[in-house]
């Protein structure tokens, strides 16, 4: 990987944060309503103190200074107060977001490892019964709409069978240790679920890496020197899949952390997701914005994280 | 028109072809003849029976708890699930299509902002921009196809892309343009045809896509209020209890009838590529 | 070592034994605990326990809460409190200073409090435990509100505050309240008791309020004993799945109380055929009142009187009044004469199970004499911001009269209704405007004797029958949810319903 393909990549990424900086300011002013009216929370509020918040807020400027006031904000992370918190958005929103991390990376990792030794395990068996119906089963869940799937799983396993707390991320009267074993009970559903729905397509996703990797050269080397298959498992396809495998693994979480809103409606989970949700049923525009730029900028991240992850563990790639 | 007849008796031909075709075809009738054919109006007030009335006779897939019947509604929601799919999928095809072939075929400024605006478009996360979007716009039908539409053009219209700037380096596109043939004309007789078969395969997978991502909006609340449809359903069955008043026929019945039409579909998209990529058949063998 | 362990067995069993918490479930978010900006029924209960105001209601009378007594002087505009000895929660005595700061910041810093500031002008501390309330404007429904709405807040905390509009009060939110802030999290807040409120739970150690995303989830965790009480009225499917199944619900009790809100059938009079009012008559005429209590509340509703003001206000409520009842060959006949031919009618409503099932009833009601009814739900903010504008034909909305039957000057005085800059300039969305309503409003509004009240609040209830303003559909019970398995001592109030008072104080652990 040279420094020039990272200046680019960085640069690309800069870009792209603007762009949509831009295009939720553009959205946002278009809507009908007064943002001082919603500020003040009482649409009949009296005249000088409209304008003495829009004068606070820079609304009585024109249209592209409030513009250019707001992208300079918005990158010193100032995104504005929520009309319903009532303090910076930036703050409710960090608050959140450890708790969307950890519904999504703990079972996406697991299932990684998982997925790890059921892919390559598959793509050794290619074409046998195992393979073709790990590659159906797979393909099937891709329909399963996931919200139905975790609703029929709270209903059997918090209700009917009383095994798991039925919503919420910890019981508030537990403290200090039986408050992290509270949050691990309650977390363990919802792990299950994403783990369920993410794990089978995440092996085919492996099998086709090993697959490509098996059809190179050097592996036919290595059967040919008589190395049994369990070793060049090990070696060769383990070390070559991890460049994509972990591209992979950020874009999948990046893709959990921007999809979470409906499991985390499911299981009353106080992430990034609800908090957009929120939002949008209150009206809190500048929550409802900050929210989703801040996904947006995460999943950016991702996306750039996993192309230089891809290019540091696979040198064969040059990128340019 | 015969390449087409045999486009389908290969998807005939396939297993999953046969069955994805068969579910396809019941839903399709379901939604057409739904006025005739479904037992009760889910509209009409004054068809209602008692509200959680379990699977019987009278109710095949029972009542929900407004007493509304549940197979006439899952017969009427099909007609927004589908309506929903197809359209999206025409939509997708279209615009990344048209997108993708302009800028495969004439390069320069045009490739460049195309390409991307699909970057930009690829790395968005897609469910919290659409409830962004539809709390500003309003939760209507066509505001939902116009926001799947936005978001689903992006990969086809790269992969159009890189098909025509591959045929045109084949040789039959450099022979006509020597011969003097206009590059609307390259466009129209050699390079658009090219991208017919991924443009199918690709609005199936998008309608596919879009019959789970409306039920999904419509479970959190965002789909047309005036509408019976399968994810308000389920948005019902939660907001309403169902859960607790045991009556899973209000929860599992929609449910499949998402997965069915989504499954269906995608098959479809699945014999289809197949049909027109003999060597993937190779491959997943 | 040993010791040591033992030391922390008995501590950590001594800590458990302290006392018990009620568990209850609150529906939505605590995002704030600014007692000027509630935007959530959750927000508006829990300040409730942690701040008080200086007077209260209690059976339909005012009373002191803060305030030991007071003094009106109609001729020179004030009020005199005396305040009660009472402690905010850090234990400094509640001042004269306290209580003139909570009046004089609303209007320092501008904060919302609606119209009723419009009448306040200053207040003054006369000593340590005495002040002085001055109003530009002082009648019987100044005394009764403003008193009752204003929060007493902490001088001591409140004046580092620079903007109060971006304060979100979650530190320390203190106040004088029965109950006092203890923890809050994402999905949880906790608050203990206050052992110096005479009214503050005796047994239990306090409350976890757990924020609960949706109504299903908090029934069936009451079910399973996760909480005991849910703050929030039940389904009426579920109210009657109880009643159907009681071994099954064993340890849920049921308790079904008077409701205080009047869900009522808004008109435009503004435009056609809202203004007509035989076209008004008709429409009350033609509602089976009795099958929507059936069909849209399970029964869990009361027929309103077709005078608007609820039983529940038993001070001013006329007996006299009673329900309309459907007679459609009326309805025909009152039709008929109005200017009504067929038009379309939009019906705007709000996009929750209540409104969409009561709305598609009174479509069909009003198909039967031919009035073409177009249902228009829309989300919570768009009805809002549409009935700001006027911009609909006939709307549902439910008024809140059982405790406050005065507030009905707000709903049907004109002045409440004129249009500035395209919006209505009040609550009277409607933009009723009957002379002989504003004339007894108007002395309802200014009235200080109590017979003169009663008996303009009557003739009201019978101009409203006559005129037809509004069409008064029913009052909901109130449906309250709570578990006997893990707490005793529940008892059932007929106006503050199951979670009273008096069942906080009494309540302990089985």
């Amino acid at each position: 990987m040279t420094l020039s393909y990272l200046v680019k990549r960085i640069l690309i990424m800069i870009l792209t944060v603007f762009l949509a900086v831009t295009l939720s300011f553009i959205l946002i002013r278009s809507l009908p309503g007064d943002p001082a009216e919603r500020y003040y929370g009482d649409p009949r509020l009296p005249e000088e103190i409209k304008e003495e918040i829009k004068a606070v807020f820079g609304l009585d400027k024109p249209l592209i200074t409030q513009y250019f006031i707001f992208i300079g904000n918005a990158f010193r992370g100032d995104l504005g107060v929520s009309y319903t918190y009532r303090r910076n958005v930036v703050g409710v929103i960090l608050e959140r977001l450890p708790w969307t991390l950890m519904l999504t990376v703990v079972p996406t990792v697991l299932s990684m490892f998982v997925a790890l030794w059921i892919g390559t395990f598959i793509a050794f068996n290619r074409g046998k019964k195992f393979d073709r119906f790990m590659r159906f089963f797979a393909f099937g869940l891709n329909s399963v709409p996931t919200f139905w799937l975790a609703l029929l799983l709270v209903m059997g396993t918090g209700f009917y069978l009383n095994i798991f707390p039925l919503q919420g991320m910890f019981d508030p009267l537990e403290s200090g240790m039986a408050r992290v074993i509270s949050i691990l009970h309650h977390a363990a559903l919802p792990w299950i679920t994403l783990f369920i729905v993410g794990m089978p397509s995440f092996a085919i996703q492996v099998r086709n890496i090993a697959l490509n990797i098996l059809g190179e050269d050097f592996i036919i080397t290595a059967k040919a020197k008589g190395l049994r298959e369990q070793e060049i498992r090990r070696k060769h396809v383990l070390r070559n899949a991890l460049g994509p495998l972990f591209s992979l693994l950020t874009l999948r979480i990046a893709g959990l952390v921007g999809g979470a809103v409906l499991i985390e409606t499911i299981f009353s989970w106080k992430g990034m997701g609800l908090l957009v949700l929120e939002a949008s049923k209150n009206s809190d525009y500048p929550l409802l914005q900050a929210t989703v730029l801040m996904t947006i900028v995460l999943v950016i991240l991702a996306n750039f994280l996993a192309d230089v992850l891809q290019a540091v563990f696979d040198p064969r790639v040059i990128y340019t | 028109m015969k390449k087409y007849r045999k486009v389908l008796r290969d998807i005939w031909k396939a297993p999953e072809g046969k069955v994805s075709l068969f579910i396809l075809v019941l839903f399709v009738f379901l939604a057409v003849t739904a006025d005739w054919i479904s037992p009760y109006d889910p509209y009409d007030i004054t068809q209602r029976g008692f509200p959680l009335e379990a699977p019987s006779k009278e109710y095949p897939l029972g009542t929900d708890g407004f007493g509304v019947d549940i197979l006439s509604q899952i017969i009427h929601g099909s007609r927004v699930s589908l309506t929903i799919g197809f359209v999206t999928g025409i939509g997708i095809a279209f615009m990344g299509g048209f997108i993708g072939v302009m800028a495969g075929t004439y390069g320069g400024l045009a490739d460049l902002f195309s390409m991307r605006a699909v970057d930009f478009i690829m790395v968005l996360p897609g469910l919290p921009i659409m409830i962004l979007l539809m709390t500003t716009l309003g939760s209507s039908f066509w505001v939902m196809v116009m926001i799947f539409v936005l978001f689903g053009w992006a990969s086809v219209a790269r992969v159009t892309r890189a098909i025509v700037l591959s045929e045109r380096k084949r040789g039959y596109v450099e022979a006509a343009r020597c011969a003097g043939a206009k590059k609307s004309h390259i466009l129209l007789r050699h390079l658009l045809p090219a991208t017919y078969s991924i443009l199918f395969v690709t609005a199936a997978f998008a309608a596919g896509g879009s019959i789970l991502a409306e039920a999904g909006l419509a479970f959190l609340g965002f789909g047309d209020p005036r509408l019976v449809s399968w994810g308000k359903m389920l948005n019902y069955a939660r907001t309403y209890n169902a859960m607790v008043l045991g009556a899973w026929w209000w929860i599992i019945f929609p449910g499949i009838a998402v997965f069915l039409t989504s499954f269906s579909i995608m098959m479809l998209g699945v014999a289809l590529e197949k049909t027109f990529n003999p060597r993937l058949r190779e491959r997943d063998r | 070592m040993k010791k040591l362990l033992v030391l922390i067995i008995t501590a950590l069993i001594g800590l458990t034994a302290l006392g018990v918490y009620m568990k209850a479930a609150v529906l939505g978010e605590v995002r704030s605990l600014n007692p000027y900006f509630i935007n959530s029924s959750a927000e508006r209960q829990l300040i409730g326990y942690l701040y008080e105001t200086l007077m209260t209601t209690s059976e339909g009378k005012a009373i002191g809460m803060l305030a030991d007594s007071w003094e009106v002087n109609l001729e020179e505009l004030y009020i005199v409190f005396h305040l009660k000895d009472r402690l905010f929660h850090d234990g400094s005595p509640v001042t004269a200073e306290d209580v003139a700061y909570s009046f004089n910041i609303t209007v320092q810093k501008r904060l919302p409090m609606g119209p009723l500031l419009a009448w306040f002008s200053s207040a003054e501390v006369l000593d340590e435990k005495t002040v002085k309330l001055n109003f530009r404007v002082l009648n019987s429904f100044v005394v009764s509100s403003i008193p009752m709405a204003i929060p007493i807040i902490p001088e001591s905390v409140w004046k580092n505050i620079a903007n109060p509009m971006e304060f979100s009060n979650l530190d320390n939110p203190m106040g004088t309240g029965s109950l006092k802030f203890k923890e809050i999290t994402p999905q949880s807040v906790t608050f203990s008791s206050n052992g110096n409120h005479p009214d503050s739970p005796q047994y239990l150690e306090g409350i976890v309020f757990n924020l609960v995303q949706d109504e299903t989830m908090g029934f069936l965790g009451l079910i399973r004993g996760d909480y005991d009480y849910i703050y929030w009225d039940l389904d009426p499917s579920l109210a009657t799945q109880m009643l159907k199944d009681p071994d099954r619900y064993k340890d849920l009790g049921l308790a079904v109380t008077n409701g205080d809100g009047v869900v009522s059938l808004l008109f435009n009079h503004r435009t056609l055929p809202g203004s007509d009012i035989y076209f008004r008559k008709a429409v009350q005429m033609a509602i089976d009142y009795v099958q929507i209590v059936g069909r849209v509340y399970l029964g869990f509703a009361d027929v309103a009187s077709s005078g608007l003001i609820p039983s529940m206000a038993k001070a001013v409520f006329n007996s006299n009044i009673g329900a309309a009842s459907v007679d459609i060959e009326k309805a025909k006949e009152y039709l008929a004469k109005s200017s009504y031919r067929g038009e379309k009618v939009r019906l705007l409503i709000y996009t929750s199970k209540e409104q969409m099932e009561l709305a598609e009833y009174i479509k069909l009601f009003l198909s039967k004499i031919g009035i073409n009814v177009v249902v228009d739900p829309q989300g919570h903010e768009a009805v809002t911001a549409a009935l700001k504008k006027a911009d609909f034909d006939m709307s549902l909305t439910t008024y809140s009269l059982g405790f406050h039957p005065e507030m009905a000057f707000y709903h049907l005085h004109s002045s409440r209704g004129t249009m500035q800059n395209g919006q209505v300039s009040g609550f009277n969305y409607g933009g009723v405007n009957i002379p002989e309503l504003d004339e007894t409003l108007n002395i309802i509004w200014t009235a200080f004797d109590e017979k003169v009240q009663r008996d303009s609040f009557h003739i009201l209830q019978e101009q409203v029958r006559e005129f037809v303003p509004v069409v008064p559909i029913c009052i909901p019970n109130r449906l309250e949810a709570f578990s006997r398995k893990n707490l005793d001592g529940w008892s059932i109030s007929e106006t503050e319903g199951v979670l009273s008072t008096e069942t906080l104080k009494n309540l302990k652990s089985k």
